[in-house]
C-alpha cells in the first residue's frame, strides 16, 4: 500500500502531506526533515526510487519526481510496483495541470483544501482509487461546484486561479 | 449580532494566513504562536463560518508546521456535523489529517457517519467513506460495517469503487467483518464496472500478500481475470498475487507460466514488464523458458540507460542469484558498469551481485576490480566496498582465498586506501592469517613491516588496529623481516608514533623489546663467533651498530617513562631497564651480564604462540575439592559467563585499553606478562605445568599444530606479484559461475582451524512476524473461503489445494526460517593468544606431518561436537575425512 504522500518544495517546506497511516505530529515533521536530507542529497538524473527502511520499516521505498521547485513524493511498501507509482505521480501532476492550468507551486500552496480533494480522488486510505486524470477531474469538478453553492465568501466564488491575477 | 459580523468580516482567511506566513518578517515561531492563539480565539465563536475557517487554517499549520491539533478534534466533529457540505469538507479533512484510532471523539462520530454514509449526495458518501479509512477502529468498523456493506451494492460505481477500498482496512480491524463481507469483496471481482474490479483485487492483493495460503483457492478466478485483462494497474496487482501465490503451489507456477511468458512479449508498460520478472523470480524459478526470457528482458530494459530499470533490473538479478547464476554471468557488464553509476543505491546494489559471484576462481580479479574502485570512490562507498571485500575473504575461514601471499598483500593495500575506516578488521584478518596459516607469515611480516614504516598511516585513528596488530606479528617473528631489525626499530621508535593511542602504543614498546632482544642476540653471535678474527675497526664499528640502536631506542624512550597511561609508561621503564647493561659499550662485564640476560629473554620470547579456542577454559575439569562459588557472588557480574576466557595473567589495568579492544573487536597479545622478569621464570613456568599439568589448557590446544608449509613461500610470491592490475573483461563467463567451495584443496595452505569455532555466517533473511491480528483475519478468510467452496463456487481449473496440503507446507516453511535462524549466527573468529607452554618448539621442528584439526561445516553434514583431527597431507578429500575420523578421535583422546 501507499504510506503516504507528501509534496514539498525544494527548500523541504512540506506543501502537502498525507500520511495513510497514523503518524505523530512531531514524527511527521521529523519524517518530512529526513526524507527532504535523502531528495536533497541526489542529484538529477539518478533513480527514483530510494529504499527507505531506516524511516519507514522494512521494505519500504520513497518513489519521487522532481518537478521545476517540488518533489512529488509517495512512500510505498512492496505491495505496489514502483514504476505504476510513478506513473501514477504522473498522473497526479497531470491532473493538478488541468485543474490549474500550468500548475506551479503557488497554485498548491493556495489551494491546500483543492489539491487534498484531487489526492483523495486518486488514492484513498492507501489504495490506489482511480489511475484515470480525466475520471479525477470529473469527480474534482463536481465536489467544487459542490462546495460553490452557497458560499458567502466572495473569495472563494471566483474560484480557482483568483490569485494568480492578484499576483501579477 | 453586530459584533459577530464585525468577526467575521475582520477574519483572516486562510488564504490570508499563508500570504502572511510567507510575508513574515518576525521569525516562523513567533508567526506560528500568534496565528494559533487567533485560531484559539475563533474556535470559540459561535459563527460557523469564523469555526469552520479556524478550523481549515488549523489544518494547515498542522501540516506547514507541525502545530498541534488534537485539542481542537471536538471543534472537527462539530463542523463534519455541518449541512453545508463545503463545511462538511472542511471537517472531515481536518478529522482525517488529525484523528486516529485512539482520538476520544471517535465515538461521537459513529452516527454522524452512519448518516452521512447513507446520504443521496455521493460526494457526501465518498467523503464519510474516505475518512472511514483513516479513522477506522475496531468499535467504528462494528458499528458500520453493515453500511459498507450496502453501499458496495450502491448502483453508483463511484461509491462501490471506495466502499470496496475500505472494506481492507474494515476487515484488518474487525475481522469478524470477513464472514459478513468475504464474499461480496470476492463476487466484486466480476463488477460490471472496471474500476470497482480494480480496487476488490486491489484489496485482495494486500491481503494475499500478508497470508497467501488462505487465497490459494481463488486462485482461477485471478487466473481468469489475468487473462482478460486490459488494464496495466488491474494486472499489475494480479501478477503481484500469483507471485506470493505460486511459490506455494507448483502446480499454479506451471499453468501461469506460459501466459505470464505470452504478457511479457507483448506488453509495452514496464511497470507490468518488470511486475512478470519479480513474479518470475518469486515463484516461477523452476520454468527455465520463462526465466530466460526475463533474463532477455533485463537485458534489453538496462541497456537502455534509464537509471529505473537498472535499479530494478539489478534488483531482480539479485532474486536469481543463487538458483540461476548464469543469469548473472551473461549479464555482468551491465553489473560491473552500474558500480561505477553516479547513484548510491544503485552501486549498492550491483555490489550485492558481484559480491554474490564471487568465487574461489575469480576472487582475486574481483578483488582487484573492486579496489580499483574503492580508490576513487566517495568515502562511504569506499568503505562499503572494502568492508564487503572483507567479509567475504574473511567469511568460513577465508574459504575462497587460496593464496594467502596475494590475500596479505590486499589486506595491507586497504590499510593504505585513503578513505578506509576498517583498521580493526584488517588487524584481526592480518593476525588471523599470521597466526593460522604458517606458510605465509613471511608475508604477513613483510606487509606489516611495511605498514609500520609508513608514516602516513599513523595520522589515521582509525587504522590504529592495523597498527596495534602489524606491530604485534612483526615483533613475533623479527626473524623474518626482511629489512632487519634495525629498520624495524626505527619505523616502531618514528617521532609520529606520539600519535597512537596508549593501548597501541604500548604495544609498539613490548614490541621493540623483542626486536631489541633478537637484534643483540643476533649481534652477540656475530661478535663472539668471529672474535678472534675480526679486524679492530670493525669490531668497533660493529659495537657502535648496536649502541646506535641502544642510543636511538633510549632518546624516543625516555620521554614515554612521563606517560599519562600507566601501560605506556610502566613498559617504557621495563625497556630501558633492559638496556641499562649495554649504556657503557666499553665497560665489556656489564654487556657480558647484558647478554645473559637477553639470551634468557630471547628463550622466552622465542616460545611460539597460537591460537587459542575461547570455549578451551570449559574443557578444563574442575578439581573437586575446588570451592569457587563460596563468597563470591559478587563477583557474578564482573565474571561473566564460562565462555569468557581470561588473558592469562594479563592484568590490563588501563581501563581505555579495555574500551578500545571492545571498539577494534580485537584480541590484543598477552605476553607481556613475562616481559622483564627474571630469567629463571620460563623454567618455572615449565615446572609448573609440569606438577599441574591438569589446570593448563590440553597440550593440543596452542601450538603443536600448524601444518606444514604446503605452498612454497616463493611459489606465494610469484603468485601474489603476477597478478597486475586487471580489466571487467577479466570476467570470463566459466569465472562468474558460482561454484561449490571444494572440501578440500590440494594448494591451498592448510588454515588452522579450532574445534569449536562455528562461524558460517549466512545472510540473515527476516522473519516477518505476524501479529495476532493477521491471524484472525486468515483464520476468518478461510472459513469465509471453505463455506465458499462448500457450495460449489469453485472447482475449476483444479487450482485449489487441499487444507492439508497448505498446512503441512506452512510447518516446512516455519521449520525452514527457524533453521535459518540458527545458520545465521555469525560468531566471530575469536582467537586468543596464549603464553607458549614450551611444547611447541620440538613439535615445531621436528613433525612434517602435522595433525590437523579441520572442521569445515558443508551442505551435506554436519560435523560432529567430536573434535576432528585430519592427517592432512594436502590430498584428502571429503571421503577420506570421514575414513579419518575413527583414527581422529582416537588420537584426539589420547591427546585430552
Amino acid at each position: 500500500m501507499i504510506l503516504a504522500a507528501l509534496i514539498m518544495n525544494t527548500q523541504g517546506k512540506p506543501r502537502i502531506t498525507k500520511f495513510y497511516d497514523h503518524v505523530s505530529v512531531e514524527r511527521q515533521q521529523e519524517i518530512l526533515r529526513v526524507v527532504y536530507s535523502v531528495l536533497s542529497s541526489r542529484s538529477g538524473n539518478l533513480c527514483s526510487f530510494v529504499e527507505a527502511d531506516d524511516i519507514f520499516g522494512p521494505d519500504t521505498k520513497l518513489v519521487y519526481k522532481h518537478f521545476a521547485t517540488l518533489y512529488f513524493v509517495f512512500v510505498i511498501d512492496s505491495a505496489e510496483s514502483e514504476l505504476g507509482i510513478l506513473d501514477l505521480i504522473q498522473v497526479f501532476v497531470e491532473t493538478l495541470d488541468r485543474c490549474f492550468k500550468n500548475v506551479c507551486e503557488l497554485d498548491i500552496v493556495y489551494n491546500f483544501g483543492k489539491v487534498h480533494t484531487i489526492l483523495d480522488e486518486i488514492v484513498m486510505g492507501g489504495q490506489v482509487v482511480e489511475t484515470s486524470s480525466a475520471e479525477v477531474m470529473k469527480a474534482v469538478q463536481d465536489i467544487w461546484k459542490l462546495e460553490r453553492v452557497g458560499e458567502l465568501n466572495p473569495a472563494n466564488i471566483r474560484g480557482i486561479g483568483h490569485y494568480k491575477n492578484s499576483r501579477s | 449580532m453586530a459584533s459577530a459580523m464585525m468577526e467575521s468580516l475582520f477574519q483572516r482567511t486562510l488564504d490570508d494566513l499563508v500570504k502572511g506566513l510567507r510575508l513574515q518578517m518576525v521569525g516562523e515561531s513567533r508567526y506560528l504562536a500568534k496565528a494559533l492563539e487567533e485560531v484559539r480565539k475563533e474556535m470559540k465563536s459561535t459563527d460557523p463560518i469564523i469555526k469552520v475557517t479556524a478550523l481549515q487554517k488549523l489544518t494547515y499549520l498542522q501540516m506547514a508546521c507541525g502545530a498541534d491539533m488534537s485539542w481542537a478534534s471536538f471543534c472537527a466533529v462539530e463542523v463534519m456535523t455541518m449541512t453545508r457540505f463545503s463545511h462538511k469538507k472542511v471537517g472531515y479533512l481536518a478529522a482525517s489529517q488529525s484523528f486516529h484510532e485512539g482520538t476520544d471523539v471517535l465515538v461521537l462520530t459513529t452516527n454522524l457517519l452512519k448518516k452521512d454514509l447513507g446520504s443521496k449526495n455521493e460526494y457526501e458518501t465518498s467523503l464519510a467513506i474516505e475518512c472511514l479509512s483513516r479513522i477506522l477502529n475496531a468499535d467504528l468498523a462494528a458499528a458500520l460495517t453493515p453500511e459498507v456493506f450496502t453501499l458496495m451494492a450502491s448502483s453508483r460505481s463511484y461509491i462501490r469503487k471506495k466502499a470496496t477500498l475500505v472494506l481492507l482496512r474494515v476487515f484488518v480491524k474487525y475481522p469478524d467483518a470477513i464472514r459478513v463481507a468475504f464474499k461480496r469483496l470476492v463476487e466484486k471481482m466480476d463488477d460490471a464496472d472496471p474500476q470497482v474490479v480494480c480496487a476488490a483485487v486491489s484489496v485482495l492483493c494486500e491481503l494475499t500478500l500478508k497470508e497467501p495460503r488462505a487465497y490459494l483457492p481463488l486462485a482461477p478466478e485471478f487466473y481468469r481475470l489475468l487473462d482478460k485483462s486490459s488494464n496495466n494497474w488491474l494486472s499489475i496487482k494480479l501478477v503481484k498475487i500469483f507471485g506470493a501465490l505460486t511459490p506455494l503451489e507448483p502446480r499454479l507456477g506451471r499453468k501461469i507460466a506460459g501466459p505470464l511468458c505470452d504478457l511479457m512479449r507483448k506488453v509495452h508498460a514496464k511497470s507490468l514488464l518488470f511486475e512478470c520478472i519479480r513474479t518470475v523470480t518469486l515463484g516461477l524459478r523452476d520454468h527455465t523458458g520463462a526465466v530466460k526470457l526475463c533474463v532477455e528482458k533485463l537485458r534489453e530494459n538496462m541497456d537502455l540507460g534509464d537509471p529505473n530499470l537498472k535499479y530494478l533490473g539489478l534488483k531482480a538479478l539479485a532474486a536469481l542469484m543463487d538458483s540461476h547464476p548464469w543469469a548473472l554471468a551473461e549479464s555482468k557488464e551491465v553489473i560491473i558498469k552500474c558500480l561505477n553509476d553516479g547513484d548510491i543505491s544503485i552501486q549498492r546494489r550491483a555490489l550485492v551481485l558481484i559480491m554474490g559471484m564471487v568465487s574461489e576462481s575469480n576472487v582475486v580479479e574481483t578483488v582487484q576490480v573492486l579496489l580499483r574502485y574503492a580508490q576513487s570512490a566517495d568515502a562511504s562507498f569506499c568503505n562499503e566496498l572494502l568492508s564487503s571485500i572483507l567479509q567475504t575473504c574473511g567469511r568460513a575461514r577465508y574459504e575462497i582465498v587460496s593464496d594467502f601471499g596475494w590475500y596479505v598483500t590486499v589486506l595491507s593495500d586497504i590499510a593504505c586506501i585513503p578513505h578506509s575506516e576498517h583498521g580493526g578488521e584488517v588487524g584481526r584478518q592480518l593476525m588471523d592469517v599470521a597466526i593460522r596459516v604458517e606458510s605465509v607469515r613471511t608475508d604477513v611480516v613483510r606487509a606489516c613491516c611495511g605498514l609500520l614504516a609508513d608514516p602516513a598511516l599513523l595520522g589515521r585513528p582509525a587504522l590504529q588496529g592495523a597498527l596495534c596488530a602489524a606491530a604485534w606479528i612483526v615483533g613475533e617473528h623479527i626473524t623474518r623481516a626482511p629489512h632487519g631489525p634495525y629498520e624495524v626499530l626505527e619505523a616502531l621508535l618514528q617521532p609520529r608514533t606520539r600519535l597512537l593511542h596508549f593501548s597501541v602504543h604500548a604495544v609498539y614498546l613490548q614490541t621493540v623489546l623483542k626486536v631489541f632482544v633478537s637484534y643483540a642476540i643476533s649481534y652477540q653471535h656475530r661478535y663472539f663467533a668471529k672474535k678472534e678474527v675480526l679486524e679492530q675497526e670493525e669490531v668497533v664499528t660493529q659495537r657502535g651498530s648496536l649502541h646506535a640502536a641502544v642510543e636511538l631506542i633510549k632518546e624516543n624512550i625516555t620521554p614515554l617513562m612521563n606517560s599519562v597511561d600507566m601501560e605506556v609508561q610502566e613498559r617504557a621503564c621495563n625497556v630501558l631497564g633492559q638496556l641499562q647493561p649495554f649504556e657503557d659499550p666499553n665497560d665489556i662485564h656489564r654487556v657480558q651480564d647484558g647478554f645473559e640476560m637477553l639470551t634468557a629473554l630471547s628463550e622466552v620470547f622465542s616460545l611460539d604462540l597460537g591460537p587459542v579456542s575461547v570455549h578451551a577454559q570449559g574443557r578444563v575439569p574442575l578439581p573437586e575439592n575446588l570451592l569457587i562459588e563460596n563468597n563470591l557472588d559478587a563477583l557474578g557480574p564482573v565474571c561473566g559467563s564460562d565462555d569468557v576466557l581470561l588473558n592469562t595473567g594479563e592484568a590490563k589495568t588501563s581501563t581505555s585499553y579495555r574500551e578500545w579492544e571492545a571498539e577494534f573487536n580485537f584480541q590484543p597479545p598477552s605476553k607481556e606478562n613475562l616481559s622483564g622478569v627474571d630469567p629463571s621464570s620460563a623454567a618455572l613456568l615449565q615446572q609448573h605445568r609440569h606438577r599441574y599439568e591438569n589446570f593448563y589448557l590440553p597440550s593440543d590446544a596452542p601450538v603443536v599444530d600448524y601444518p606444514p608449509a604446503q605452498l612454497t613461500l616463493s611459489a606465494a610470491t610469484t603468485a601474489s606479484t603476477s597478478h597486475g592490475p586487471t580489466d571487467s573483461s577479466v570476467f570470463n563467463e566459466n569465472s562468474l559461475v558460482w561454484t561449490k567451495p571444494r572440501q578440500a584443496k590440494a594448494r591451498r595452505p592448510a588454515v588452522v582451524a579450532l574445534d569449536d569455532e562455528d562461524d558460517l555466517p549466512g545472510i540473515s533473511t527476516p522473519v516477518s512476524k505476524k501479529g495476532l491480528k493477521d491471524e484472525l483475519v486468515f483464520e476468518a478468510i478461510r472459513d469465509a473461503l471453505s463455506a465458499d467452496r462448500n457450495k460449489g463456487h469453485s472447482a475449476a481449473d483444479g487450482l485449489e489445494t487441499p487444507q492439508g496440503t497448505s498446512s503441512s507446507r506452512k510447518s516446512g516453511h516455519g521449520h525452514r526460517s527457524t533453521k535459518n535462524r540458527d545458520a545465521t549466527n555469525p560468531r566471530v573468529d575469536e582467537i586468543q593468544i596464549h603464553a607458549g607452554d614450551g611444547v611447541g618448539q620440538e613439535a615445531d621442528s621436528q613433525t612434517p606431518n602435522v595433525v590437523h584439526r579441520e572442521h569445515r561445516r558443508s551442505r551435506h553434514h554436519r560435523p560432529s561436537k567430536l573434535e576432528i583431527h585430519v592427517i592432512n597431507d594436502g590430498l584428502s578429500s571429503e571421503n577420506e575425512s570421514e575414513e579419518y575420523l575413527a583414527t581422529v578421535v582416537a588420537v584426539g583422546s589420547k591427546g585430552v
